[in-house]
């Protein structure tokens, strides 16, 4: 996939860990986890939501577009 | 009355499942007997020369009933745990499906060796075309589960 969830960077830039942060958001610990590994297949705005306003960012700042053409292969094998 | 769940209609069922599995072990295992005293013996006196053919068509029909029991009692497990749309489920449906298939060619193969009667092997049909069904509820299936799977993963 060539969008990178850089939720790590932001964490460590707010000093909050990933238990903390899943209790404010409001999501569980292991789908945190998740989007933090760039596991996760898609986020719910309603997520995103919370997690920049308990981080206090941007989209931007935590997902990143990255030029992959192995991963767009892939995304037109999955079509 | 809750429909899914161990303690639902598909409870129930998965014990049906195990009480049919056992009841048709002991009907296969008591096979010579009961071709030989209850249907030759009292039913058809008159059938010794189809002892073989009874012997040959109700052991295969038996035994893959067992198969089948055994697959129906997966899903139905399946259904209980709550892991019903996963890709265990797909491949009990798709050897459900294969059994099937093979039951028809069975009954088809039994008619044309002139071994049943024609009504008894409609029987085949039935199962040729309930095996069909079920290969494409497993396609059904496999594509929930690929659902659920996106599902699960979007956090």
């Amino acid at each position: 996939m060539a969008i990178i969830v850089n939720l790590d960077v932001m964490m460590a830039k707010r000093k909050i860990g990933l238990t903390e942060l899943s209790d404010r958001v409001g999501i569980t610990l292991a789908n945190l986890s998740i989007l933090k590994n760039n596991r996760a297949k898609a986020v719910r705005f309603s997520t995103l939501n919370a997690i920049c306003r308990e981080l206090k960012c941007q989209p931007a700042d935590i997902l990143e577009y990255v030029d992959d053409p192995e991963g767009a292969a892939l995304t037109e094998d999955e079509e | 009355m809750k429909l899914v769940g161990k303690k639902g209609l598909s409870g129930f069922l998965e014990i049906s499942m195990w009480v049919l599995m056992a009841a048709t072990a002991a009907m296969l295992a008591t096979l010579p007997w009961f071709v030989d005293v209850v249907i030759i013996g009292n039913l058809n006196p008159d059938a010794q020369m189809f002892r073989t053919q009874y012997l040959v068509t109700l052991g295969v029909s038996g035994a893959m009933a067992l198969l089948v029991l055994w697959q129906a009692r997966g899903i139905l497990h399946n259904v209980n745990t709550g892991t019903i749309f996963s890709m265990h489920t797909v491949r009990l449906m798709r050897v459900l499906g294969a059994e099937f298939l093979v039951l028809s060619v069975f009954y088809f193969a039994m008619l044309v060796f002139g071994m049943l009667k024609f009504s008894i092997a409609l029987l085949g049909l039935v199962f040729f075309i309930a095996g069909l069904v079920v290969f494409v509820f497993s396609e059904l299936f496999k594509q929930a589960t690929d659902y659920k799977q996106e599902n699960d993963m979007t956090i």
